[in-house]
């Protein structure tokens, strides 16, 4: 019920301003009461007759209103004269308006199978192009829900030597960057629960849950302009290291685990078994927007100040804390980037790490870093919109054709009784308006259900999707859209039939003379119907390609088969080697499972987004540059046979690497090349050089290359070193290889985790297969749509076609007639009009192929190993829309071969 | 402008005077009472009434009610509507034209109820 009221509120704006102004509030609740009794008096039925009632309510003084307005604009009101059944004083041209119409009503309500179905093409037309609009607005035009979100930037820096572009930043750099910058108010960052020891297992009241925890300096929220609703912001002397355990949570955690207590300042919960104090609230909705790049940071439920030790930092290369900035009043973003690029050239001349990684800072308006992944794909979807609308208003421009031949026997008795021809296009243009409004508002109730089904769909990789709604630019867009698609199809047939007359349509009966001019208007939309849907099919068919190229990427490990599930081991119980301990353990037990091959487990899996990246180093060279990093990985015994992965060469970790033999590593045939590109990687050595002491590791195995962050491109240099000779690790992802069904495994997983500590959350416990069906759901997304709006487009213009050469047949039935009296045979006729056809969709055709190599251009970023110009689609998608335009012209042309001449000449 | 003598009045206007004769309603209650008058015939929808209303405001046959004015437990910020004393005239000489046509017809056996012979 709240969406009707939602929906109704919507449509209330085709009524004028002030009347609306006055009106709405008590209009809503009248309406809302007379739906409640009509829904429980006869239920879904009586809604939609209360619905298309209350609609049509709408439209009519939408427009009366507006009339009885402009025909006294000057007049006070309060001087309106009564109303009265008989005549009124109103102007003669308003008058005429207002006549027509009611005109327009009673016409469509005489032919309601044209009415209806027209309505519902063009709702059809307006529904999914107001649904692609809100989904633009919302994501791509409607400003961040911050304060002055454009004065907002994320910092980006390039490695440029270690191929490394990522929002992130050594915190010794933020440091620098707050006192060198002038062009900013301030930065702030944070960055993911690992840097500062926390996992986020919850426990106290109720089972231990887990949850996201972000730390973030204290002026975090205050410089995205976000206040608690209660309490207060992280203090600075809190950001000290190892300063109180205090935290701000968001309003669902207050809601779900604190009952939404007022006075919850001051009081603690426990977490990875500390405990915390609450000291503020954040308000309701927010949410931490961020690129998908963004390193570790994510939006979280409890926040806790980023309480970073740097007096004790790793290599400036290493980089993990997310930086936003906000730009002074009156700074440009080309000023600010000036400065920073002079700091980052400073910062090279004084650091040699970042002399040796080529490091330069990138300023990013944080709202188009958000969207810039979905913006392409949100055009391309708005312009094959665009297409599909003017596809139905070109089918409506048909029907209005066909409706206006019909009338003109009606058009030509107006005009012989003294009608002006404006005042015939007038009337016939009032009908494609109130058409439009009718279709406008159906649209509108399409585009209302639509954002639902796609909000609860959960469309991959589309930000700020909480943020979509039928907002009152929505409204006007679709009120906007409803106005154009009038114009676009009402007004050449609107002329066109103004033009009969009276003699011509005495003297032939309407067979001949002036109907030609609309038989190549149509053509002509014809051809622009089909040059049009085969932009849209090529689309759908570069998709298709693209989508089964990616289907048989090898991604350098097998998902079937494998369950995952997560770990977080809180600090305070497991000290030591006791998470190694753990792991062992429990890996041990699930291995005993019937049907389980392998069990291991790693930091990180696949396809779940970049992770920590480790310098190392292979030769002196590369030792004083210091400027390698390579994706590192800690995995316990068993992790790469339960994944499928594959060896170039050398062998897995097994239980004997542990603490006390020879530091071993693995590395990926990428790394392999890099360091040793002439020989055998595996019984080298090498040197890991992050913080502490540097290491010298040997290489045992060489691993064909895992593409861990999309399937669609390999990733960068991989190393795995195994937990056995580094303590374990608290936090991991378990692999599990089973010959039946992995998610079958769940419970006794579960179990066998409780076991051993019954205080375990067990999270994401799921199969590999559905992270990669993650990472395959942006293009199926894609897919799915495209393939509709290409299906919708082609059943079009099959209807369009199948119009034209109906009415062109019937045009000609007569001389069709006297051929075939004369001798002519019926497969000649067939031949005939199937043959004109055929010219006009090749010309269409050819014209439709010539556009639609420019426009695909703009699909490149979207298709994976496919070109633009690929010649399969193109031709298979021509020879679909050829045959499909044949056919439809094929079936009335037999059905003229097969009426006897006899009874076509007898018409007359 | 007081409204004309003599004037007749649309059916749906009549209608809403009529339902307001007996006491002073909101814009629902008038729909009810719209629709019980009529046995359902007449249904008024928001944009119809709203216009209608301010329309017979303009016209002086209506007005609405102060905030101090309401009837006793009015909910809401609903607004409430009381007929005026040009309202009640012109409904009852609306009411007496119906009324003498009536008794017209009924001079003429008009309103003879057909009976199946």
């Amino acid at each position: 019920m709240r969406r009707a009221l939602s929906l109704y509120r919507g449509l209330l704006h085709v009524l004028p301003g002030d009347f609306r102004r006055r009106n709405a509030e008590d209009m809503e609740s009248c309406f809302m009461e007379t739906m409640d009794r009509r829904v429980k008096g006869s239920g879904w039925l009586g809604a939609a007759r209360a619905w298309s009632a209350a609609v049509r309510d709408l439209v009519v003084h939408a427009f009366a209103t507006r009339l009885s307005r402009s025909e006294e604009p000057r007049k006070a009101r309060g001087s309106t004269p009564m109303p009265a059944a008989g005549g009124s004083g109103r102007p003669p041209r308003l008058e005429g308006m207002a006549r027509d119409l009611r005109l327009a009503f009673r016409g469509l309500r005489r032919s309601p199978l044209y009415t209806t179905v027209a309505t519902v093409t063009i709702g059809l037309g307006i529904g999914i192009t107001t649904l692609v609009f809100s989904v633009v607005h919302g994501v791509l035009l409607n400003p961040l829900p911050y304060d002055a979100p454009d004065r907002l930037v994320n910092v980006w820096n390039d490695l440029v030597e270690e191929q490394q572009f990522l929002p992130a930043v050594n915190p010794a750099d933020f440091r620098d960057y707050q006192e060198m910058s002038e062009s900013f108010e301030a930065f702030a960052a944070g960055t993911g629960p690992g840097p500062v020891g926390l996992t986020g297992v919850l426990t106290g009241d109720g089972p231990p849950t887990q949850v996201d925890v972000t730390p973030v300096t204290h002026n975090f929220f205050p410089l995205l302009g976000i206040d608690p609703v209660i309490g207060r912001h992280f203090t600075e002397e809190e950001e000290a290291f190892q300063g109180p355990s205090v935290a701000i949570i968001s309003h669902e955690l207050w809601s779900s685990r604190f009952a939404q207590d007022r006075d919850v300042v001051g009081r603690t919960f426990q977490m990875d078994g500390r405990s915390f104090t609450v000291v503020g609230v954040l308000p309701r909705g927010f949410r931490l927007l961020l690129p998908n790049e963004a390193f570790q940071i994510r939006h979280a439920d409890v926040w806790v100040p980023l309480q970073q030790n740097y007096a004790s930092l790793p290599p400036r290369n290493w980089t993990w804390f997310t930086v936003l900035g906000r730009l002074r009043d009156g700074v440009t973003m080309a000023e600010a980037q000036a400065e920073m690029d002079r700091i980052a050239a400073e910062l090279r001349a004084t650091y040699p790490a970042h002399a040796g990684s080529g490091m330069q800072v990138r300023l990013m308006p944080l709202q188009h870093d958000i969207v810039k992944a979905a913006r392409p794909a949100l055009l391309t979807l708005f312009g094959a919109v665009a297409f599909v609308l003017l596809i139905t208003c070109a089918n409506v421009a048909h029907l209005m054709l066909l409706r206006g031949t019909a009338r003109q026997r009606e058009v030509a008795l107006r005009s012989a009784l003294g009608a002006s021809r404006f005042s015939i296009i007038r009337q016939m243009l009032m009908e494609s308006f109130v058409l439009a409004t009718m279709g406008g508002a159906l649209g509108i109730g399409l585009a209302t259900v639509g954002l639902d089904v796609l909000m609860a769909l959960q469309p991959p990789n589309l930000p700020r999707l909480d943020e979509l709604a039928m907002s009152g630019q929505v409204f006007a867009f679709a009120a906007g859209v409803a106005a154009l698609s009038a114009v676009l199809f009402g007004m050449v047939p609107a002329i066109h039939t103004s033009r009969t007359d009276v003699h011509s349509l005495l003297k032939d009966g309407g067979r001949t003379g002036r109907s030609r001019g609309a038989v190549r208007f149509r053509q002509l939309l014809v051809g622009g119907e089909i040059a049009v849907s085969l932009m849209l099919l090529v689309g759908t068919g570069l998709m298709i390609r693209s989508f089964a190229a990616l289907q048989r990427v090898d991604p350098g490990f097998q998902a079937d088969g494998v369950l995952t599930f997560s770990l977080s081991l809180p600090r305070s119980d497991y000290r030591g080697g006791a998470s190694f301990a753990f792991g062992n353990q429990l890996r041990e037990r699930i291995r005993a499972f019937p049907g389980v091959t392998a069990a291991g487990a790693i930091t990180q899996l696949p396809l779940t987004g970049p992770g920590p990246l480790w310098p190392y180093a292979y030769d002196d060279e590369t030792l004083a540059n210091g400027n390698l990093t390579a994706e590192a990985r800690n995995v316990a015994p068993g992790y790469f046979e339960a994944m499928g992965m594959r060896l170039k060469g050398g062998r897995f970790f097994t239980d004997q690497d542990v603490v006390g033999t020879e530091p071993v590593v693995i590395i990926d045939e990428m790394l392999a090349r890099r360091a040793w590109p002439d020989g055998d990687a595996v019984g080298q050595s090498f040197t890991l050089t992050g913080p502490g002491n540097p290491v010298a590791v040997r290489v045992v195995g060489v691993l064909q290359h895992p593409r861990l962050y999309e399937l669609t491109s390999e990733s960068r240099e991989q190393l795995y070193v195994p937990q056995g000779q580094r303590g374990g690790a608290r936090n991991s992802f378990f692999t599990v290889r089973t010959a039946g069904d992995p998610i079958a495994l769940a419970d006794a997983v579960r179990n066998a985790v409780w076991e051993i500590d019954a205080n375990l959350p067990v999270d994401n416990l799921r199969p590999m297969t559905a992270y990669v069906d993650d990472a395959m759901a942006a293009p199926q997304f894609a897919l799915v749509v495209m393939t509709l709006f290409g299906g919708l487009a082609l059943v079009l213009a099959a209807v369009g076609i199948y119009g034209v050469i109906s009415y062109s047949v019937g045009l000609r039935a007569h001389e069709f007639g006297i051929r075939m009296a004369l001798g002519a045979s019926p497969q000649g006729v067939v031949h005939g009009v199937v043959g004109g056809a055929a010219r006009l969709v090749g010309v269409a055709l050819i014209a439709g192929i010539a556009v639609s190599v420019v426009l695909s251009r703009t699909m490149a970023h979207m298709l994976y190993q496919v070109s633009t110009t690929d010649v399969v689609t193109y031709a298979g998608m021509s020879v679909i829309l050829f045959g499909v335009a044949l056919a439809a012209s094929y079936l009335p042309a037999r059905r003229t071969a097969d009426t006897n001449p006899v009874d076509v000449l007898r018409v007359d | 402008m007081a409204p004309r003598r003599n004037q007749t009045l649309k059916p749906r206007l009549f209608h809403i005077l009529l339902a307001l004769s007996d006491r002073d309603r909101h814009a629902s209650g008038i729909v009810r009472e719209v629709e019980a008058q009529t046995s359902g015939e007449l249904k008024l929808w928001p944009a119809m009434l709203y216009s209608s209303i301010e329309q017979m405001m303009d016209a002086g046959l209506i007005e609405e009610l102060d905030q101090t004015e309401r009837p006793e437990g009015a909910s809401g910020r609903r607004r409430y509507f009381r007929i005026t004393a040009d309202g009640r005239r012109m409904l009852a000489d609306e009411a007496r034209r119906f009324s003498r046509l009536a008794d017209l017809a009924a001079s003429k056996n008009v309103l003879t109820e057909r009976r199946e012979a």
